[in-house]
């Protein structure tokens, strides 16, 4: 199946973060604590948290994923698709 | 200005108005005026308390105006406005008039300045609101409503205890800074806490927006909540336990929507994060932090708007909110996808949206004082919006997989709807002066530093970057048809099946013990009619000579009673 | 002019209504007896704001009748219970002329219209003279004077259901014992003291002290206008007068003649009397107290078990006094508080029943319970009116029953009284049943196949509006009636002789 993340929005991507990252290095910057001081915090604390967190939920979803009809028939979510374009979609 | 005198006023007058306008396009105008006429009569008073209402010994006052509930009030006119103009094409009126009710409801509490009527309108807002989950009209929306409506009177009935005690305890209802300590501020700030989704006592809200109707929805997100935040900024700011839960809520809801199915619910887990980075600037309480919980409010009633509209214009062309069974719609609906992106850059706080302005103030006051794991809690949950709301939501309906689906663009009222609020979004981004010109402290606060703009920007891109990383891996989580628990399994599974086994015990003891009274209650009812019903002993019509006996009987004892 | 005018007032109270009634008898042929009783009755309702707004400060008007200088004159005493009661009265009157003129039309024989107005207005200068007067004999004539025009409007009925006559004689001899009791009583005070007018009565009283033949005469005295105001078990007359009396006199009766008997009983009670009389207090706690508990339940029970919806009400009524008089048998000031704000409230919820009782008896030709099967389908208005008037009388919140039975539970816990206070909360729960036994009948049942009505005209709903509409204003915005209310228990309790010089 075909992706919208082609081989150029991750060049794409790429470019711009190897821009911001080397523009840390040319005006740096500040920071509250310390350790946020440090080059790259930023770039490293983005990239490293957002796969932690895919990860993590994956796992979670693990433990929690059940069928539709879970709740049977006092949910909303095993009910069938609504008719587009009514009043009370 | 008379006793009773409240915006919330007008809208109730023109809900009792609305069902009478048989005509829906004069319906609709007359709706689109109401914010509007209700907006004219607070925006350019002066601040103040206006209205007085002895009732008892106590004293009502219905309208406070100052800063807090001002930006509050604007941004609930403004919230009123947008949802109706985005429920243009509704006829259904019940819906119509439950919006105006809820609007005005929630606007009345904002106005609010003693316990009794934030009371009252904080009840209002939990039962006008709930006709919006029923306009759904179906099984599974009728009994979420239930579940919403008992959690949200719930709240109201916690919050009526703790006015009494606490009335008991200080003798006074107004609404003002409490500290925590006493029983009375306890009820009242849990209750608080359940319309704020709590962790914990968060779960009403993921079940019940996405089971609302689309219009619905995009009201429903605007007021509840955001009028918690407002009590909790006038009642509790500066109490540091909400540090901690507002740090938990932005956090843990972040896994859950990353994994969510229903994009409504995915947007509900993310109003429950936003809502987290709010209650953290209460609890820090300064100056800047509470400034900055009140412009993330407002910045954040209008982009989560935009989202829920974006999601909703969808779901009116294809039926559909699910993500497994959308994608690829950017050809047929792009105007939709421009402003759902709009929204999704705002809401992740790119610079020159309103979420970078508003949420960098909260940030940074956690920052200056110190707080640094809730630093680093509020940076990695910045990180998670934007991989559900700013990534995931537009992802999966305008890319991801193509599902071929055939449809139309979002229909004018909707895009007009849209286009205001992302216009809102980017101006209150581009020119943020005129929004901290409007907060309760002054603002000395410059969000467009060059440090500040580049760390922002290394950790979205870097994190955009992980993503496609992700995708292109095949690492990224496909989206699965069904249902993730929550805590409101511990109420819709657990408990129910606890009290099923319970109550088929009890309900063989009841029998035996039923059958042994329904004989003597039956003997005891028949007593009752022999002598009550209308040819028994007491109601007959009887003669005058007994009447004569009982003036007899009555003096005599009277007599008695006298010389003793 | 106009403040030798202001000055007439009290008399004009009375006079008014009393000159209008022949009148009307005179001259009331074709629907001209309505027109000038319906302007009577307004002109005496401002008169009654006036007074009330010029006592509403606690002032006092005293008015010498003819000029004539208590204690031998009759005085006319204008403070802010009465004022408050002068208010009901003739408020009361004037909706109920609005709305008896289409029952009136049904119920009554065109051509006994003229004298029926011409009665009405005879009743209400009664009722008014007991109110406003400050001699105690001349409380008796106009008690008379109420009672027996109020027997000929019951008798009225008749036109519908010849029971009217029966039930008119039986309340006469019933009525005529009271009268006569009150009269003895009297008789025996003025034996004592010499003296009719009430403030010197009082003054007198607390000179004489205590002896057997002042005792008596409050025995005496107690047990009349007990019987007026239907106490239980001297309430025999009250449910058929009130069943068969055409609607709008239901309606007018039952609003405003027990209460003047309650007001007339307070007058006695706590002025002439003075509330520190250790056997008042005796009769007051070991009598009044469980006889109208007692009440409040059998007449609710009955109530509940009724076939007719009017004979419902007056049975309703009965367990409503009930609530009024465990007010004044507290002895406080909350209790009293209670008895003028039920008192009020009772008028305006009972008034908008007995008035949706004649709107169905107008349209569907019965009261009859079953018979209104569905009814609300044809009548929604009425039927909502019935549905919040209703309400009130249970006492649900944002009603004026609310509030009044807040002050009663209010009183009773204050005197560590709490199972008065439980029974109270719990006869509610009956209320509740025979209110809702109506409701589910006239909304929930099918309607009898075929049967259409139409709603009432709107000379009756407006009327009838105005009541229903009233309880739910006053159970919001609880400021005017309480702050009355608790200035009359002031005036009664804390300067019951002072405030009486």
């Amino acid at each position: 199946m075909k992706t919208y993340i082609t081989n150029k929005v991750l060049i794409a991507l790429g470019t711009i973060c190897f821009v911001l990252a080397g523009l840390d290095i040319a005006i740096g910057h500040h920071g509250s604590f310390g350790i946020d001081a440090l080059p790259f915090f930023y770039c490293l604390f983005g990239f490293v948290i957002y796969v932690a967190l895919i990860f993590a939920a994956k796992a979670l979803r693990r433990l929690i994923l059940r069928p539709e009809d879970y709740y049977g028939r006092n949910a909303i979510d095993a009910e069938p698709a609504q008719r587009p374009e009514a009043d009370n979609v | 200005m008379s006793d009773l005198a409240t915006p919330a006023l007008i809208y109730f007058a023109a809900a009792l108005v609305t069902p009478f306008i048989r005509w829906h396009i004069a319906r609709a105008i007359f709706l689109l005026s109401v914010p509007l006429v209700a907006l004219a009569t607070f925006a350019f008073a002066q601040y103040g308390a206006y209205s007085n209402l002895p009732f008892f010994e106590l004293h009502l006052t219905l309208f406070r105006l100052d800063a807090l509930s001002y930006v509050f009030a604007l941004v609930f006119s403004l919230a009123a406005f947008l949802s109706l103009l985005y429920a243009w094409h509704i006829r259904d009126r019940l819906e119509q008039v439950s919006s105006l009710l809820y609007a005005g409801a929630a606007i009345g509490a904002v106005f609010a300045a003693d316990l009794v009527t934030l009371f009252v309108f904080w009840e209002g807002t939990a039962i006008a609101s709930v006709f919006l989950i029923w306009a759904r009209r179906t099984e599974g929306a009728y009994h979420t409503g239930l579940r919403y409506l008992a959690i949200q009177v719930g709240s109201g009935l916690l919050l009526l205890v703790g006015i009494i005690l606490n009335y008991q305890d200080t003798g006074s209802i107004a609404f003002e800074h409490m500290e925590l300590g006493s029983l009375a501020t306890w009820l009242i700030f849990l209750a608080f806490g359940i319309k704020c989704a709590f962790p914990l006592l968060n779960n009403w809200l993921q079940d019940a927006y996405p089971a609302a109707t689309l219009t619905g929805t995009v009201t429903l997100s605007a007021f509840t909540t955001k009028l918690a935040v407002y009590a909790l900024a006038r009642g509790f700011a500066g109490t540091e336990i909400l540090i901690y839960i507002g740090a938990a809520m932005t956090l843990f809801p972040v896994f859950f929507a990353a994994i969510e199915n229903n994009l409504r619910r995915v947007l509900a887990y993310s109003l429950n994060n936003q809502l987290g980075f709010m209650v953290v600037g209460i609890g820090i309480g300064t100056p800047l932090a509470l400034d900055g919980t009140v412009a993330h409010a407002f910045a954040h009633v209008i982009y989560k708007g935009l989202l829920f509209m974006s999601v909703g214009a969808v779901l009116y062309r294809t039926g559909t909110d699910k993500a497994s069974e959308l994608g690829g719609l950017w050809k047929s609906m792009p105007l939709t996808m421009m402003f759902c992106i709009v929204g999704a850059l705002s809401i992740s706080a790119f610079p020159l949206f309103s979420g970078f302005i508003a949420k960098s103030l909260i940030v940074s006051a956690s920052a200056d004082t110190g707080h640094f794991i809730v630093w680093l809690v509020l940076l990695a949950a910045s990180v998670g919006v934007l991989e559900h709301a700013g990534i995931k939501i537009p992802y999966s309906m305008f890319f991801g997989h193509d599902r071929g689906l055939k449809v139309k663009e979002a229909p004018f009222h909707m895009l007009l709807a849209m286009g205001l609020a992302a216009a809102l979004c980017i101006l209150v981004g581009v020119w943020p002066q005129q929004l901290y010109a409007l907060l309760p402290y002054p603002v000395d606060y410059a969000p467009y530093t060059t440090d500040h703009v580049l760390t922002q920007l290394q950790l979205l891109f870097f994190a955009g970057l992980a993503f496609a990383v992700l995708i292109r891996t095949g690492r990224y989580p496909v989206e699965l048809r069904g249902v993730n628990l929550d805590i409101d399994w511990l109420y819709r599974r657990f408990l129910p099946n606890l009290f099923s086994r319970l109550s088929s015990a009890i309900r063989a003891l009841w029998q035996a013990a039923a059958r042994f009274a329904a004989g003597r209650t039956d003997r005891a009812l028949v007593l009752l009619f022999r002598a009550h019903g209308p040819h028994g002993l007491i109601a007959r019509a009887w003669p005058t000579s007994s009447m004569v006996l009982w003036i007899a009987v009555l003096l005599g004892i009277t007599l008695v009673l006298s010389y003793l | 002019m106009l403040q030798a005018l202001l000055h007439q007032l009290p008399v004009l109270q009375i006079v008014l209504p009393l000159v209008a009634a022949p009148i009307v008898a005179a001259f009331g042929g074709n629907g001209r007896g309505w027109m000038i009783a319906f302007a009577t009755s307004l002109i005496a309702f401002a008169v009654a704001a006036t007074l009330f707004a010029e006592v509403l400060d606690g002032s006092v008007i005293s008015y010498h009748l003819g000029g004539w200088a208590p204690p031998i004159g009759i005085e006319y005493r204008v403070d802010i219970l009465n004022a408050f009661v002068l208010v009901i009265v003739s408020g009361v009157s004037a909706i109920c002329l609005l709305y008896a003129r289409a029952s009136i039309a049904a119920e009554v024989e065109e051509k006994n219209h003229a004298f029926f107005y011409a009665t009405f207005l005879l009743c209400m200068t009664g009722l008014l003279g007991v109110t406003i007067t400050g001699d105690a004999f001349n409380l008796f004539v106009f008690l008379e004077i109420s009672s027996l025009s109020g027997y000929a409007l019951i008798s009225a009925g008749a036109k519908r259901d010849r029971r009217a006559l029966t039930a008119a004689y039986n309340y006469l001899v019933m009525g005529t014992i009271g009268a006569t009791f009150f009269v003895i009583g009297l008789g025996l005070l003025y034996m004592l003291t010499g003296t009719l007018n009430m403030a010197d009565l009082a003054a007198r009283l607390t000179g004489y002290g205590d002896s057997r033949t002042l005792r008596m005469g409050f025995a005496f005295i107690f047990v009349g206008i007990a019987l007026k105001l239907a106490m239980f078990p001297l309430h025999l007359w009250l449910p058929n007068a009130y069943t068969f009396a055409p609607s709008a006199v239901s309606s007018f009766l039952s609003a405003t003649a027990t209460k003047v008997a309650v007001y007339a009983l307070l007058r006695i009670l706590f002025t002439v009397f003075g509330f520190d009389s250790a056997f008042e207090a005796n009769v007051l706690r070991l009598i009044v107290l469980p006889l109208a508990i007692v009440a409040i339940f059998v007449a609710s029970f009955v109530a509940i078990f009724a076939e007719d919806l009017k004979r419902m009400l007056a049975w309703s009524s009965i367990a409503q006094i009930g609530y009024m008089l465990i007010g004044i048998a507290l002895l406080s000031h909350e209790g009293l508080m209670a008895t003028v704000i039920h008192l009020f409230n009772h008028a305006v919820a009972k008034a908008a029943l007995f008035m949706v009782a004649g709107a169905f008896m107008l349209r569907a030709g019965t009261t009859s319970i079953p018979d209104l099967r569905g009814i609300a389908r044809d009548m929604p208005w009425t039927s909502a009116a019935f549905v919040l008037a209703g309400l009130s009388l249970v006492g649900v919140p944002l009603t004026v029953g609310f509030i009044s039975k807040w002050y009663l539970v209010q009183a009773a816990l204050t005197q560590n009284l709490w199972p008065v206070a439980l029974l109270v909360v719990l006869s509610s729960l009956l209320t509740l049943t025979y209110v809702w036994r109506i409701t589910e009948t006239i909304y929930m049942r099918e309607a009898p196949a075929g049967v259409r009505r139409s709603e009432a005209p709107l000379s009756m709903l407006i009327p009838t509006w105005i009541f229903t509409g009233l309880s739910l204003y006053f159970g919001i915005d609880a400021g005017l009636t309480s702050m009355a209310a608790s200035r009359a228990a002031n005036a009664l309790l804390g300067a019951s002789n002072l405030f009486w010089q």
